[in-house]
């Protein structure tokens, strides 16, 4: 009888509900542990959410700009070759006035110096004809001066905008080289965003956060065009 | 800290609905707004106003649309009004951002301190991208000590220009006068025409016998092609007096005699002393159009409005009076002479003394012309100068050269442009001018030489030629002996 266990006092604990005490609490702990980290991983959740949409929004409008801007470069680029390729069909009318204002001044020439050859002048009654032809041939080179010259005046008008046109896409390609910037980086941005969901690593979402943030200033520079 | 970590969270996702709703506004209006303030600023030309209307119009608008900046043209008459509003610019600044000067001034405004290097504000690798788009002989003129000053805007260089009937007129009928010309010049040679001369088709190729010829030729027969018709008058005119371009023509007739930069300050060198022989020559006979016998002079505008009003028909002429004597091939310029096509370009005639021996020129010469670079400077208190460089950028791309130069008359000073010149400039009487000009570059020219101005040489030899081929009686003899003579006799200092 003497070596029975003696029986627990009224209000004292076993080692056996200590033990089953210790349990609960660690098991309770582990438990708070789980839906801390279970919350913050959601709260992270939430956030990349959150951010993803916003960023998501934004490189949708983007695209939207860049391709208007680079609809505006194709524009341009489209009246610029028409204008050069209007400018060279002109160029090649040109020529062949020209052409044809050679051999009448080749033609007038070779009457005069025939003239000359034979010792007569232009007033002389006995050739009057030769005079007539000489008179013709005057009037229509000058008339081919002033008609290549109007043919000239419109080379150079489209010359001109060939000139303009290109100067103008110059602007829109800057703009569209920045946006197209900004598009990767948010991309990129979005990628560090999905992959914090799945590692729950906080500095990635902070990694993407400033990632898209400095895609977003780009864009706006993209727009401003300050830098 | 919750709290604040809340509002963080707040502001953060307002700021994306703010960045999303203004990528939205953006949408609506893509294009770059110019929210920039306008700023204000002025470019000094030194053009009349037609030519500064169409640099206005066709070049700088474009580049203030582009920039967010006003700018006003400031125009100058002369390149003297150019320094004096430098000047002005420098003791009170009134945001003069690019001056156009030329090579005969940048040096002396420089000293003053009334500029400022062109690429001080840049980055060089963008100084070497320019400099490498110009042509060296244009780049000459820019630098100074090997830094960039300046940035060329156009160049310059005198040729002939010449009626083409008054040439073929001369070259078919001249004999008939070879014995007054052989008796002109026994007088001042002793000899009269080189060994088998005889005039040269064309006058890419005259020498100063050559011009004497036609000129003699031309002043004693009834033109045909000339204004009034068949009147009979002299039809060579040279610019004289102490105008900048008279001054620099005798100077460059020296050059083509055979005088060199390092002679500059020798009034009795032979190149000197033949080529004011050969000028006496002419007024002695009356070959020179009587206003150049004015005691003022006749200045180039005078010489082109004389050949404008078909009275003359040959004389020395650059790129901007060829494209306003000939009309041009603008809508809007200011017609020009009668039949243009008749106007032919060439190099100027090759010196050559009139004593001979052996019955060639004893001393040959060549041809010569001094080059005229025009540069965009920027002045010392320049709000800008980093955009003054830009802005002397765009003036001098490609294409406003080149439209620039079919519009006002210019040799363009970019690289490219010279080097495709035959494909891009197409109209065939700005080809000739052109092909003209770069003959005259290839067979003798160069800078204008600094000392000229500053040893106050140009005065000493404008004086020079108005005692000793106009200042004397026009019997004067006019012998080698006589001239030399005559040269010495000029008191020192003129």
């Amino acid at each position: 009888m003497a070596n029975e266990p003696t029986p627990p006092k009224r209000g004292e604990d076993t080692e056996e509900t200590k033990l089953l005490r210790e349990e609960v609490t660690r098991r309770r702990g582990e438990e708070d542990a789980r839906d801390a980290k279970e919350a913050v991983a959601e709260q992270l959740k939430n956030r990349v959410a959150l951010a993803a949409i916003v960023l998501t929004t934004a490189l949708s409008f983007i695209g939207n700009i860049r391709g208007n801007r680079a609809d505006a470069i194709a524009e341009h680029n489209a009246a610029s070759t028409q204008a050069r390729q209007q400018a060279a069909e002109l160029w090649a009318y040109y020529q062949t006035k020209l052409a044809e204002r050679t051999s009448l001044e080749l033609a007038h020439d070779r009457l005069r110096l025939d003239l000359k050859k034979r010792g007569l002048s232009r007033d002389d009654p006995s050739i009057k004809l030769e005079a007539l032809k000489l008179t013709e041939y005057e009037e229509r080179v000058h008339d081919f001066d002033a008609d290549t010259q109007q043919v000239f005046y419109r080379v150079q008008d489209l010359e001109k905008q060939d000139d303009v046109e290109q100067r103008q896409v110059v602007e829109p390609a800057r703009a569209v080289e920045r946006y197209e910037l900004a598009s990767k980086l948010i991309t990129l941005a979005l990628i560090l965003l999905s992959v914090t969901i799945l590692s729950t690593r906080v500095w990635l979402f902070f990694a993407g956060l400033g990632l898209g943030a400095v895609g977003v200033l780009l864009a706006f520079d993209a727009y401003l065009l300050f830098f | 800290m919750p709290m604040i970590r809340n509002l963080l969270q707040r502001g953060l996702i307002l700021l994306g609905i703010a960045v999303n709703i203004a990528f939205l506004f953006i949408n609506l209006r893509p294009q770059r707004p110019h929210l920039a303030k306008v700023r204000h600023a002025k470019v000094l030309l030194r053009a009349d106003p037609w030519r500064a209307k169409w640099i206005e119009d066709n070049e700088l608008k474009d580049f203030a649309a582009a920039n967010d900046i006003e700018l006003d043209v400031v125009t100058a008459a002369t390149f003297e009004e150019v320094i004096t509003l430098l000047e002005a610019e420098k003791a009170k600044p009134s945001g003069l951002l690019l001056a156009s000067v030329d090579d005969a001034i940048a040096e002396e405004l420089r000293k003053e301190g009334a500029l400022q290097p062109i690429g001080a504000a840049v980055p060089p690798e963008e100084v070497a991208a320019a400099v490498a788009d110009y042509t060296p002989e244009a780049m000459q003129s820019a630098r100074v000590d090997q830094q960039v000053w300046y940035l060329p805007r156009r160049a310059e260089v005198d040729i002939a220009v010449y009626l083409a009937p008054a040439v073929e007129d001369a070259f078919l009928h001249w004999e008939e006068d070879r014995a007054g010309i052989t008796a002109a010049l026994a007088e001042a040679n002793g000899v009269g025409l080189p060994k088998g001369y005889a005039l040269k088709k064309s006058p890419n190729d005259w020498d100063a016998y050559d011009l004497f010829v036609a000129a003699w030729y031309w002043a004693h027969h009834p033109a045909a092609w000339a204004l009034p018709k068949d009147s009979i008058a002299p039809r060579v005119a040279l610019r004289t007096g102490d105008s900048e371009d008279a001054v620099r023509d005798l100077v460059a007739s020296f050059y083509a005699h055979g005088l060199t930069a390092a002679e500059l300050a020798k009034k009795d060198h032979p190149a000197v002393i033949d080529a004011l022989q050969w000028e006496a020559l002419l007024r002695r006979h009356h070959l020179l159009a009587a206003a150049c016998e004015d005691p003022k002079g006749i200045d180039s505008d005078g010489v082109n409005d004389l050949f404008k009003a078909r009275q003359i028909a040959w004389a020395p002429i650059n790129q901007e009076d060829s494209l306003w004597l000939h009309g041009g091939s603008q809508r809007d310029a200011v017609p020009g002479i009668s039949d243009p096509q008749e106007i032919g370009w060439s190099a100027l005639p090759r010196g050559s003394s009139l004593e001979l021996a052996a019955g060639a020129p004893r001393r040959p010469g060549k041809s010569f012309s001094f080059t005229k670079v025009q540069l965009w400077a920027v002045p010392v208190h320049a709000s800008d100068p980093k955009m003054a460089f830009e802005l002397a950028r765009f003036l001098t791309q490609r294409g406003l050269q080149q439209r620039e130069t079919e519009a006002q008359g210019l040799l363009p000073i970019r690289r490219d442009l010279r080097a495709d010149y035959p494909i891009v400039f197409r109209l065939a009487w700005m080809q000739r001018l052109l092909d003209a000009s770069y003959r005259q570059v290839n067979h003798g020219s160069g800078p204008v030489p600094p000392a000229l101005a500053y040893a106050e040489l140009d005065v000493m030899y404008s004086e020079l030629r108005a005692h000793i081929v106009y200042g004397r009686p026009a019997t004067a003899p006019v012998t080698l002996a006589a001239i030399t003579e005559a040269v010495h006799e000029v008191p020192h200092g003129k």
